[in-house]
Order: structure tokens, then C-alpha cells, then sequence
């Protein structure tokens, strides 16, 4: 059991490639933290530094109050679960899970014993003199897990050890591997490029970009308090909606958000509560709405909250049987920074080309949380109700949230 | 056939029946054309072979028989006999064909030929699969560009270096590189050249087969607390028993049935000369005596087949089944 501390680690290669750029990360013992990321933000390299298959070019790693840049891996007291298992082919499942203990002169019957209870745990036992190429995907994973669990190390480090498997089989083992992890209380870092995986397995979460942290924090707060607009828009699906307005101070000393032509009046706490806002008057500045602050104007909503409405078209609406999402068009201009490019690229091309196209025009797509008694149709009209306690906002140029005195 | 079924509407798909009436033709000739391929095979191993089986025949048949008529006659007139062999392992007389000495002869260059560059090789390869050190690169490039060095070149200067070793005279003091082993006549020095030009290739087939295997594998027995040496041991070797198995026959098959070299070296020592030296001196010799020619051939083909025989299984077996997902 040991606590794991990233100071200021750098990671630069040869050819002048900076992976990982003065990352600062204290894991408390027994904690589960998620690296996330789009891939190659650097996440992947931040854990094979703390395994001690990359050299660490600058900063200070420590485990436990030992510092381990320079300590083969072996000596660093961790063991590691990745992506592709890599479970030894000509070994049984037995001699998989003891490889480790047997290098390290474990004593034969202390040797067959933890690895029984180990297998017992994993539910492995009919498998122990099976090779891995007669056991199923999940049957694998468990025994990659085996292998770490083998080893009682002080820190467990997870490549995206989920990623080859299929849907249902991967959130099966995700409930799986959260249980052990609590069970063992066993430090962990965990890589993944799965939001949803982030969020629903970490005890706190450090979304990664380029190789710099953006934030670390409870999924909660990861969620509702983004502290940029990239981790606004990689959490959360669908993500939080992203919009420019305008802030304007009213005669009377309260705020509202122009969007195009139609006017969002900020209840006074918020405003309060966001000491920066106040800067902003006259000026642009992101909106960030989540599809859950959305809904239809029409049909009651269920939770209470300070409202405001804002008008526009259907253009799309897929139905999921508790919710509906609605993706409806509004007069304002889309916010298309670089990462909003790069996370829409991801997933295709085309969003890009579409998001830039409506910018052009000044036209911004929704995507809300409807109730499913919402009767609204693609092409209709629609005035959506707007939690407006529930908003964030961003710098136009930094993607920074505004929150303390700016 | 087809006609008919086309036209029996007694199965309740009648309307699914009919269209699957010219395809069922199709799949006829389709099988038989699909057979083709498989035939011509058969046709190309039957031709192939045919030489071998004509002398293993001919080993087994009378002098008398051998020299008058083919060895097809056996078929309707099977007359076999043993005394060829008796003949070529005799030892009587001044010219014996003796082959037994000269079997244990090529067993004695092709075994250590075989075996010590694999084992030299399998560790040069690792190194220059999975170590980092400077220069790597370059020592790889260098030593793969060796396998370029043409054989018949070296063979007096390695004559030179058998029969003197190597000296070298700098400011009037001689520093003896190699030293004179009198190594002439020997099958040592037969199989000290076969390593030697063996290596190249063999590191080359290796690391080509080390470097192949899954980074993470090697990652995960490093975290695991493997060193070089047991990742080596436990991990890679027994994970390319393929490559060690095929470059294994090559190099046996290559040594055995090698000539140039063995008589080169060996060539005027009758007593150290290996099958191949042996059997070409007898067909000059006895160049008439087709019967003990064919006896004597079979002998020096039996043990590569054997060999082949016993480890070709490698060739199928895929031992990185399971290990990671593709």
C-alpha cells in the first residue's frame, strides 16, 4: 500500500516529442485514479513511466516516500494489467499468475497457495491448467488480473485493460475490477480513452490533453464544474453543449446571456457565486449548457430551478425510451475552438466541416435531455425551458471556466 | 441427376428448389475444377520423386539386374536384395567403401555445424531484438551484410589460416591473430567454417523472429521481475521453437549435404572425409558400379529425411496462439 506522486514529470523523446508536459498528480493510498484522454494525450506514457518501462527526462515520481525514476520495474513494487493481457502463451494459467512469485524464490507451497486464493477470487479455479489460447476474452482478462493480484503490489497500473473486450462482457468486468479494487484497497491507476469508463470507475478522474492535465477531480465535479472547455466537452454524453453569448447588465444591476436574438435572464446567486462573470459585461462568453438543463417548454418539468426559455428548431430526435435526446438549432454563434475540433474529429469528419459551416451562419445545434412525454418532431418548432442555475461559463479565448474574481 | 431435382416438386420449398438447380451445377464444376489444383500437385510430388524412389529401388536390386534393364522391371519381376548395402558398409580391402566411418564423419561436422551457431545466434538476436545498447543498428547492418561474403573467396584464405593462423607484423613486433592449429585434414575445420558462414544468416532468421514477438509480453515478465537473461530463457526461446526448428533443418540439411567446404579442407584425408567427399571418390572409382552408387546415395539421404521428418511438425504449430488478442 503506498500512495503514488507525479512532480512536475516530464516526459520529452529523443526526437524533441514532449509526451508528457510538468504533470503534477498526488494518488492517495488506496485510491482509484483514472487517467483519461483522447488517444495520444499522453496517458498511456504517464503510466509506463510510473512502471518504469519509460524514462522519466524530468521531474521526480515517487511511490510511497521512495522516489523511482530510476528503478527498474521490478524494484518498484507495482504490477501492471495491459491492454492486449499479455499473459504468457506457453505457460498455464497457473504458472501465469506465480510467474512473478516464482523469480521471486517464493517458497513452493506459500507459491501454489496464493495463487489458488487468487484464482479462487477471480473464479478462475476450473482454468488453472488451461493455456490462455483455450480460455474466452474475459477469462483472460481475469487471468491478467491474476497475475497482479498475485504479486499483493502496492500499486496496481491498468492499460485500458477493458478495451478488447465487447460491450456487455465490459461493463460486467468494469463492476468487476471496481469491486476487487475496493476490496484489496490497493492503489490503481487506471488509463482509458472511455469517458464512461472514467466516470463511472474512478474515485477521481485526471482528464489528459497533449500531454497536459486539464483537471483532476470526483467524477461529479469533473462533470458539473468542467474547468475548461475540452473537459467540458470530452465528459458527459451526450457533452456539454457549447455556445457563445454575450453578458449584459441590465439597468436594474441583473445579468442576461444574449444568445443571437433571444436573452437569458442569470439568476442574481449565480452570478454571485461566479465573482469573474461580472468582468464580462458587454462581452462574449461561452455558455455551457448540459442536455440535462434542457428540456421541453411544453411538458412540466419534474425538477424546480430558475427558468428561462430559448426557441428553435427540431432537427433531429432519438427516442431511448427513459429520455429523448433532441438535437435542436438556436440562433448563436457555435463555439469552435481547437479542442472542440479535435474531439469532433474523433469521432468524424464530417461534424467538423458541419459545426464550422454553422458558424459561418451563426447557428448553434443543442443537444437536449427531453422528458420522454415530449411529443416534439424534427422540422417543428420548439421553446426549450433553460435551468439557468445550471450554466457554465467559459473565456472566449482561454476555454478557461470563469468562476473567482477574473 | 440435376434434371431431375429441378424438376421433382415434392419438397414444400418447391419455389426455393428451383433456382438452387443451376447453382448445384455450378458447385459440380466448381468441384471439379477446385480439384484441379490438388491433381496437378499430386502430378508435380509424383514427378519429384521420381528420381528417389528409381535409386532407393535400384539400391535394393542385383548388379546384374541394375545394369540391364530399369528399376520399373521390379513391378513385374520383384527380385530384392541386401547385398548392396553389405557392400558399400564393408571395410574389406585396400579401397572399402566403408560408409559407416564416413556416416560418423558427417555426423561429427554436422552436428556441432548445427547446433552452435543456433546457440550463438539465439543470443546475438536477442540482444539485437530486445536490448537497448549504442551502436546497435550498425553492428546489425554489419553483421547481416556479411551474409554477402561469397564462400569460394575465403576458402584459401581460411586454408592459409587453418594450415599458419594469422600474424601480423607492426614496428618488427609479429602479433599472432590465429594461431597455427594445424587445422588442415580435420572436420573441425570443416565445421568451424560452417559455423562461420552459418551465423550470419542464423541471427539474421532470429532476430527477424524475436523482434516479432509481442512488445508487451516481453513489458509484462520485465514488470513481473524478469532480467534479460530470463526473459531470454523462459520467454523467448521457448516461444520460437518455429524459427530455432527451421533454421535448425536448414543449416543441418545445408552441412550434410555440403561438398565445397569438405573437400576443401578434409578432401585429402580420406579417413576425416564426410559422405558427400566419400561419395563423390567412389563414382569417380567406381563410377561403373551403379548398384553400390545408388546403396551408398541412399544412406547420405537418409538422415536429413529423418531429421526432416521428425522436427517438420514445427513448421505447422503456432505456439503464439492465445497470447495477446489480435
Amino acid at each position: 500500500m503506498a500512495s503514488v506522486t507525479f512532480d512536475e514529470v516530464t516526459k520529452v523523446y529523443p526526437n524533441g516529442y514532449v509526451g508528457i508536459r510538468d504533470l503534477s498528480l498526488d494518488i492517495a493510498d488506496g485510491e482509484l485514479l483514472v487517467l483519461v484522454g483522447p488517444s495520444g494525450c499522453g496517458k498511456s506514457t504517464a503510466l509506463r513511466m510510473a512502471a518504469g518501462l519509460e524514462e522519466i527526462t524530468g521531474g521526480e515520481l515517487r511511490i510511497g516516500d521512495r522516489v523511482v525514476n530510476h528503478l527498474p520495474p521490478k524494484d518498484r513494487d507495482i504490477a501492471m494489467v495491459f491492454q492486449n493481457y499479455a499473459l504468457y502463451p506457453h505457460m498455464s494459467v497457473r504458472q501465469n499468475i506465480g510467474f512473478a512469485l516464482k523469480l521471486a524464490r517464493v517458497p513452493k507451497d506459500e507459491l501454489n497457495q496464493r495463487v489458488d486464493e487468487a484464482a479462487r477470487l477471480l473464479q478462475l479455479e476450473p482454468w488453472l491448467d488451461s493455456k490462455p489460447g483455450q480460455l474466452s476474452g474475459g477469462q483472460r482478462q481475469r487471468v491478467a488480473m491474476g497475475r497482479a493480484i498475485v504479486r499483493d503490489p502496492a500499486v496496481f497500473l491498468m492499460d485500458e485493460p477493458l478495451s478488447n473486450l465487447d460491450a456487455k462482457l465490459r461493463v460486467q468486468m468494469r463492476t468487476e475490477i471496481s469491486n476487487l479494487q475496493q476490496s484489496l484497497a490497493t492503489t490503481t491507476i487506471y488509463v482509458t480513452h472511455d469517458q464512461v469508463e472514467a466516470m463511472t470507475m474512478g474515485h477521481r478522474v485526471a482528464v489528459l490533453k497533449d500531454g497536459r492535465l486539464q483537471q483532476v477531480a470526483p467524477p461529479e465535479v469533473l462533470y458539473a464544474e468542467p474547468d475548461n472547455t475540452f473537459v467540458a466537452a470530452f465528459t458527459g454524453s451526450p457533452s456539454m453543449n457549447l455556445v457563445e453569448g454575450t453578458l449584459q447588465r441590465g439597468p436594474d444591476g441583473g445579468h442576461s446571456i444574449e444568445l443571437g436574438a433571444q436573452r437569458l435572464e442569470l439568476p442574481p446567486e449565480l452570478v454571485a457565486s461566479r465573482p469573474g462573470l461580472a468582468a464580462y459585461a458587454g462581452k462574449p462568453v461561452i455558455v455551457g449548457i448540459r442536455a440535462e438543463a434542457l428540456d421541453d417548454a411544453g411538458v412540466e418539468r419534474l425538477d424546480a430551478g430558475p427558468v428561462g426559455t430559448v426557441t428553435g428548431i427540431v432537427e433531429r430526435r432519438e427516442a431511448l425510451g427513459a429520455e429523448i435526446l433532441v438535437h435542436v438549432e438556436i440562433e448563436a454563434r457555435p463555439v469552435v475552438t481547437d479542442d472542440v475540433r479535435d474531439l469532433a474529429a474523433k469521432s468524424d469528419e464530417s461534424v467538423v466541416a458541419k459545426l464550422e459551416q454553422q458558424a459561418a451562419v451563426g447557428r448553434a445545434t443543442l443537444v437536449a435531455r427531453f422528458d420522454p412525454h415530449s411529443r416534439v418532431r424534427g422540422g417543428e418548432q420548439v421553446t426549450l425551458s433553460v435551468r439557468t442555475d445550471q450554466l457554465q461559463f467559459f473565456d472566449v479565448d482561454s476555454g478557461l471556466a470563469v468562476r473567482g474574481s477574473g | 441427376m440435376t434434371a431431375t431435382t429441378s424438376t421433382t416438386p415434392s419438397s414444400p420449398s418447391g419455389n426455393a428448389a428451383q433456382p438452387s438447380a443451376p447453382r448445384r451445377t455450378r458447385r459440380g464444376l466448381y468441384g471439379v475444377l477446385s480439384a484441379v489444383p490438388t491433381g496437378v500437385l499430386w502430378f508435380l510430388v509424383a514427378l519429384w520423386s521420381l528420381p528417389t524412389m528409381g535409386m532407393l529401388v535400384s539400391s535394393f536390386r542385383e548388379e546384374r539386374a541394375v545394369k540391364r534393364t530399369g528399376w520399373w522391371t521390379v513391378v513385374t519381376d520383384p527380385q530384392l536384395t541386401l547385398d548392396n548395402y553389405r557392400a558399400v558398409f564393408s571395410t574389406q580391402g585396400t579401397d572399402a567403401p566403408d560408409l559407416w566411418q564416413h556416416f560418423w564423419n558427417s555426423v561429427a561436422i554436422t552436428v556441432p555445424a548445427t547446433i552452435i551457431p543456433i546457440a550463438f545466434a539465439a543470443f546475438a538476436a536477442y540482444a539485437f531484438a530486445w536490448m537497448e545498447f549504442p551502436g546497435r543498428r550498425t553492428l546489425f547492418v554489419v553483421v547481416v551484410g556479411l551474409l554477402v561474403v561469397p564462400l569460394q573467396l575465403s576458402l584459401v584464405p581460411l586454408l592459409q589460416l587453418y594450415t599458419g593462423g594469422a600474424h601480423l607484423t607492426v614496428f618488427g613486433e609479429t602479433l599472432t591473430l590465429f594461431p597455427d592449429l594445424d587445422l588442415n585434414g580435420t572436420p573441425t575445420a570443416v565445421w568451424l567454417t560452417h559455423i562461420a558462414f552459418g551465423l550470419p544468416l542464423a541471427i539474421f532468421l532470429l532476430h527477424n523472429y524475436f523482434a516479432a514477438l509481442p512488445k508487451d509480453l516481453i513489458e509484462a515478465a520485465r514488470i513481473d521481475g524478469a532480467d534479460h537473461l530470463t526473459i531470454f530463457w523462459r520467454m523467448v526461446l521457448p516461444l520460437s521453437v518455429p524459427a530455432l526448428a527451421a533454421f535448425a533443418i536448414f543449416q543441418f540439411l545445408w552441412v550434410w549435404n555440403d561438398y565445397l567446404v569438405a573437400v576443401t579442407f578434409v578432401g585429402g584425408a580420406r579417413d576425416n572425409a564426410p559422405l558427400t567427399v566419400r561419395l563423390a571418390s567412389l563414382s569417380g572409382g567406381r563410377g561403373q558400379d551403379w548398384h553400390l552408387l545408388t546403396a551408398a546415395a541412399f544412406v547420405s539421404i537418409a538422415l536429413p529425411l529423418a531429421v526432416f521428418f521428425s522436427l517438420q511438425r514445427y513448421f505447422v504449430r503456432g505456439l503464439l496462439a492465445g497470447s495477446v488478442k489480435g
